[in-house]
């Protein structure tokens, strides 16, 4: 992720690194798990080098940052732009190919292997969308990645479907 | 087929077969199964449409008699019961779950939660306070008086759903339970499975769904009436979401 | 619209197929409605009106008279025999007169009458032997059912007359010892029929002629003179057209008093007839009427019979974007071409049953040489078979039409109102009656309907049962005053009642079938749903049984009171024999026990496939 997400969430108060930390907590449920306070604070003090965000003051709960016209700007700039991740699938097609191609393996093994992984992450993902209460904002970006989940087990049938296929010819 | 050895199984089946027809015309809908559930196990089968996925289930739930092979439920043979042996079974052991709902149009959602417990015996007022409890539980206890037309589809289902739990069997069977539901009634449903399955009972799940089949914990792919695959989902923990999945800064 | 055309037919004929059982069920109901509904009609040309048709065809004469030796009182009965007789002349003076009377517009005879003593197959019976010729009267010119109107040297023979003699064409009779071939029988109007024809009859020679049965028989003059003896002389009858038939009464009284003469009014004979009608005419009075509340009852099964599955299905025609229009034309297109079927079938069974039961031999005219059904009687049962097709598609369209295409597909356009009373009453008891309770207390139409036709059961088979008691207890003319052997050919009452039970009560079976298979496919899905929550077939027939026996039990006792009320209808006032109890409980008993059996049936039979067929058919 970007730095400019951090920046976003600044444009709604000034506010404190762990405040942010806790506001990031809650808008990504278990998957901003992985994510540690030092990330968040190696980011706000580069953004304030760039001159996006300014310190407040130093309080007694510790800094508060605020958005500085210039990072104003930036975040206006970002939410308009249309960006979207590249499906990442060439990689596991492209294994397909090489062990079909050099014999080194059964691609419809490799494939069920991918698949049981995927089922599993699926199951993972499935309890931790149902965990969530109703209408919480991480619940929406979990049913995301369900989705993105099943529609990559459908490509892998596919798969499976196209190298039995072949090896059947 | 795997299983969780230190149970005894609930569900044992052996060469199970169901045959259609005869001739040019026979379909064998289920091929020679081997499968053993363990009590308290959540099982998923998937596999596409017309490959046998209901009929095995209707096998496993006496709602129909195998053409070969050996079924057992709870250490008891089921698959040479009488009729009325099949009844009692069903009405007893199992409870069924369908994509349809088949509830029963002319009696109100406390009614037919109210129908096993009269059919096995119960006495009315018994069998009342059961359905109150069950309607309860699925969340629908201001609904008990309506009649199934009266009802959404996830409504329908959970009425359903209480229903198969009204003589609190051992098994609770469901085909494709979600196939007739949006997404916020599938998640309902989902969260009452869950909820079942974390209480004891045992559930196989028949879906084409692969998010409702991997709330099971072991999901099994059936091809042309045989199973082709079985994956553990148990197995392994995958550790925090978030190392997988995981979110993280540019740093 | 040639494409919808031919949609509609192959729509048609893919549910034919896909239904077969319903077809044959609803064709066999039409079936059996319209042979109902013919027979009904072959009846009522012997039950309406008999002596009317008769008095039309014949030119019934509308005042009789004969010459006594002495004044009369008009009436039915001559207060006691007159001894001696007038003069021939003074005799026939006194009828000439009357043919000039004020009122009279046409008149027949006189002809001369004699009383021989008729031998015919071992039997010895007086006779009214009427001298006529061969030239066709004016009036009361008698209708010849068999051979021919009278030739020199032959009788012809009145039919009732001839039916309890078991005399046919061809036969010989003797007339006080001489021996006559019967060329033939006949019916009339001018006098009552065997055995009562001496009450239209100024006999006053023969002493005790009262206590004898007696009947009446054509001949030519010069045979029916020379039939006279000193003892019983020769008399003459009068036939009278009057202008104004409805004064024939007062005319009877006015010249009764002046003249030596025995007159009768047609009303007389008319009332002689009804009164006297015989056991079996009044057997097929109430025979029609039961035929007839069948039919309707039938006609209500057919058209709401799977009511709610028809809508089911024009709901699922909507829901594909079949227009209202196209949906009413394809329910009608298939009804039709069941009712078409179903009445051609009733028609051609009423063809072959109606003389069976409508060929009473009385001595009316009745349906003899016309054919057991007419054109008009075609007429009727196919516009009967129309309209019970029209309404079998209409009333579930209406109703579809009315509620939306998801309800229709529901049916839940019906939201069965609580019956508190049932439904609260229900838990008292075992589950199967409860199930059976449920079923009932959510289908009210569907209970009227079996109480409706259950009643009409039970209303024929009471009367079927009073009618026999009846015969048995008190035969209205005990047959050992005749000292006439009886004939077993002419004794078709019994078997006319017989055939007349044998078909009512089949009808009724097959409208127990009906509304018990109606019920039981109606009430598929839910008793598979209870066989795949474990009811065993057992709880699930017995369920099945409750819910029409709720119904059945009110019909049951209702149909006692109507059933006797009905022949007391029919028998004009007379009394009633109420049959005996037990008959009365067999009678109940056997209903419900053979509705009960009924609905096990489908029950069974259901029971005998897994249960997820009755689920799955609900999808598809
Ligand atoms: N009653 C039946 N008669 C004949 N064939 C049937 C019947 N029920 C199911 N089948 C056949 O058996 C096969 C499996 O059906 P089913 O178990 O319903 O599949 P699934 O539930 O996986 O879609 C299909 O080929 C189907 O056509
Ligand atoms: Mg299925």
């Amino acid at each position: 992720m970007q730095q400019e997400v951090v920046l976003a969430l600044l444009a709604k108060e000034p506010s404190t690194g762990s405040q942010l930390r806790a506001r990031l907590n809650d808008a990504l449920g278990p998957l901003g798990e992985a994510m540690n306070d030092g990330q968040v604070y190696v980011n706000l003090s580069r953004l304030e080098k760039a001159g996006f965000i300014a310190r407040e003051t130093s309080g007694a709960v510790g800094k508060v940052y605020a958005l500085t016209p210039a990072g104003q700007d930036r975040v206006a700039e970002w939410l308009t732009e249309v960006s979207w991740p590249k499906p990442d699938l060439a990689e596991f097609h492209l294994k397909l190919v090489a062990a079909a191609e050099a014999r080194l393996g059964d691609p419809i093994g490799i494939v069920d292997a991918q698949r049981r992984e995927l089922l599993r992450r699926l199951r993972e993902v499935g309890r931790a969308a149902m965990a969530e209460p109703q209408g919480s904002k991480a619940g929406l970006l979990l049913e995301g990645i369900v989705l993105r989940l099943q529609a990559d087990l459908r490509w892998l049938e596919a798969c499976e479907r196209a190298w039995t296929d072949r090896r059947n010819r | 087929m795997s299983t969780n050895g230190s149970v005894a199984p609930l569900v044992v089946a052996r060469g199970l077969r169901k045959e259609y027809g005869s001739g040019e015309g026979l379909v064998r809908a289920v091929d020679e199964v081997d499968l053993e559930v363990a009590a308290g196990e959540a099982l998923a089968v998937m596999g596409p449409s017309g490959c046998g996925k209901s009929t095995l289930l209707h096998l496993l739930g006496g709602l129909d008699r195998p053409t070969a092979g050996e079924l057992w439920l709870g250490g008891r043979r089921i698959d040479r019961l009488s009729e009325r042996g099949l009844a009692q079974l069903r009405r007893d052991d199992v409870g069924f779950v369908f994509q349809a709902f088949h509830l029963m149009d002319e009696l109100t959602a406390q009614e037919n939660v109210e129908l096993p417990a009269l059919l096995a015996g119960r006495s009315p007022r018994a069998a009342r306070r059961r359905a109150r409890e069950l309607l309860d539980d699925v969340g629908l206890s201001d609904r008990a008086g309506h009649l199934p037309s009266a009802l959404s589809g996830g409504q329908r289902q959970r009425v359903a759903i209480a229903r198969a739990l009204a003589n609190e069997p051992e098994l609770v069977l469901a085909d494709e339970p979600t196939g007739n539901l949006d997404s916020v009634a599938t998640l309902e449903v989902l969260r009452l499975f869950e909820t079942l399955h974390t209480s004891g009972l045992t559930l196989v799940v028949v879906t084409h769904d692969e998010r409702i089949a991997t709330t099971a914990d072991r999901l099994i792919s059936m091809r042309d009436g045989a199973f082709v695959d079985e994956t553990r989902l148990v197995d392994g923990t995958r550790g925090p979401l978030g190392a997988l999945f995981g979110v993280e800064l540019e740093v | 619209m040639l494409g919808r055309t031919l949609l509609a037919f192959r729509l048609v004929a893919a549910s034919l197929r896909r239904r077969p059982v319903e077809a044959a069920v609803t064709l066999v109901a039409i079936a059996a409605t319209t042979t109902t509904l013919t027979l009904g009609l072959a009846l009522h040309g012997v039950t309406d009106h008999p002596y009317e048709t008769t008095r039309a065809i014949t030119s019934g004469p509308d005042v009789v008279a004969m010459p006594t030796s002495s004044p009369t009182t008009s009436g039915p009965r001559i207060s006691s025999p007159k001894a001696g007789s007038a003069p021939r002349t003074n005799r026939l003076a006194a009828l000439d007169d009357l043919v000039h009377a004020e009122g009279v517009v046409a008149h027949s005879g006189p002809y001369p009458v004699s009383f021989p003593t008729m031998q015919v197959n071992g039997s010895k019976v007086l006779a009214v032997a009427e001298g006529r010729s061969s030239r066709r009267a004016a009036v009361d010119q008698p209708y010849v059912t068999e051979g021919t109107w009278v030739r020199t040297g032959g009788v012809v023979i009145e039919r009732s007359f001839a039916e309890e003699l078991g005399v046919d064409v061809g036969d010989k009779v003797t007339l006080d010892g001489r021996s006559f071939p019967v060329v033939g029988i006949a019916v009339t109007a001018a006098v009552p029929p065997y055995p009562y024809t001496v009450t239209g009859v100024a006999f006053d020679t023969l002493p005790d002629i009262w206590s004898q049965a007696t009947g009446l028989i054509w001949t030519t003059e010069p045979i029916a003179r020379s039939l006279a003896t000193p003892s019983v002389p020769l008399s003459y009858m009068l036939n009278l057209k009057l202008a104004d038939p409805q004064r024939a009464s007062a005319f009877v009284a006015a010249h009764s008093a002046n003249h030596a003469l025995y007159l009768e009014s047609w009303q007389y004979v008319r009332k002689v007839e009804s009164q006297q009608m015989l056991p079996f005419q009044r057997g097929l009075l109430i025979g029609s009427a039961l035929l007839d509340l069948l039919a309707v009852a039938s006609l209500a099964v057919i058209v709401g019979g799977r009511l709610a599955e028809r809508t089911r299905r024009v709901g699922l025609l909507k829901a594909v974007g079949a227009t209202p229009r196209l949906v009413a034309g394809v329910l009608l297109l298939e009804y039709l071409t069941l009712a078409l079927l179903g009445a051609g079938v009733g028609l051609a069974v009423g063809w072959f049953a109606a003389p069976l039961i409508a060929n009473p031999g009385a001595g009316l005219v009745g349906s003899v040489g016309a054919p057991p059904v007419t054109p008009a009687d075609v007429g009727w049962v196919v516009a009967l078979a129309v309209a019970v097709a029209g309404l079998a598609a209409w009333i579930p369209s209406v109703r579809a039409a009315r509620t939306s295409t998801t309800s229709a597909l529901a049916d839940s356009a019906r939201i069965p109102k609580r019956r508190r009373l049932l439904v609260g009453a229900a838990s008292h008891l075992p589950t199967q009656l409860l199930l059976g309770l449920r079923l009932a207390a959510r289908r009210p139409r569907r209970m009227i309907l079996t109480l409706v036709s259950v009643t009409v059961t039970m209303t024929t088979i009471v009367s079927v049962l009073a009618i026999h008691a009846h015969e048995s207890q008190a035969a209205p003319i005990p047959r050992s005053v005749f000292a006439i052997p009886v004939n077993p050919n002419t004794r078709n009452t019994d078997a006319v009642l017989l055939v007349l039970t044998v078909v009512l009560v089949f009808l009724s079976i097959v409208n127990a079938v009906v509304i018990t298979w109606a019920t039981s496919v109606d009430s598929k899905q839910p008793l598979g749903v209870a066989r795949a929550l474990g009811a065993t077939t057992r709880q699930v027939s017995a369920g099945l049984s409750t819910a029409l026996l709720i119904p059945s039990l009110p019909g049951v006792i209702a149909g006692i009171p109507l059933g006797l009320l009905l022949v007391k209808a029919a028998g004009h006032g007379s009394s009633v024999t109420v049959p005996s109890g037990l008959w009365l409980a067999a009678a109940c008993i056997g209903i419900l026990l053979g509705i009960g059996a009924l609905s096990s049936i489908p029950a069974r039979i259901e029971a005998r496939r897994p249960p997820l067929d009755a689920l799955q058919s609900e999808l598809t």
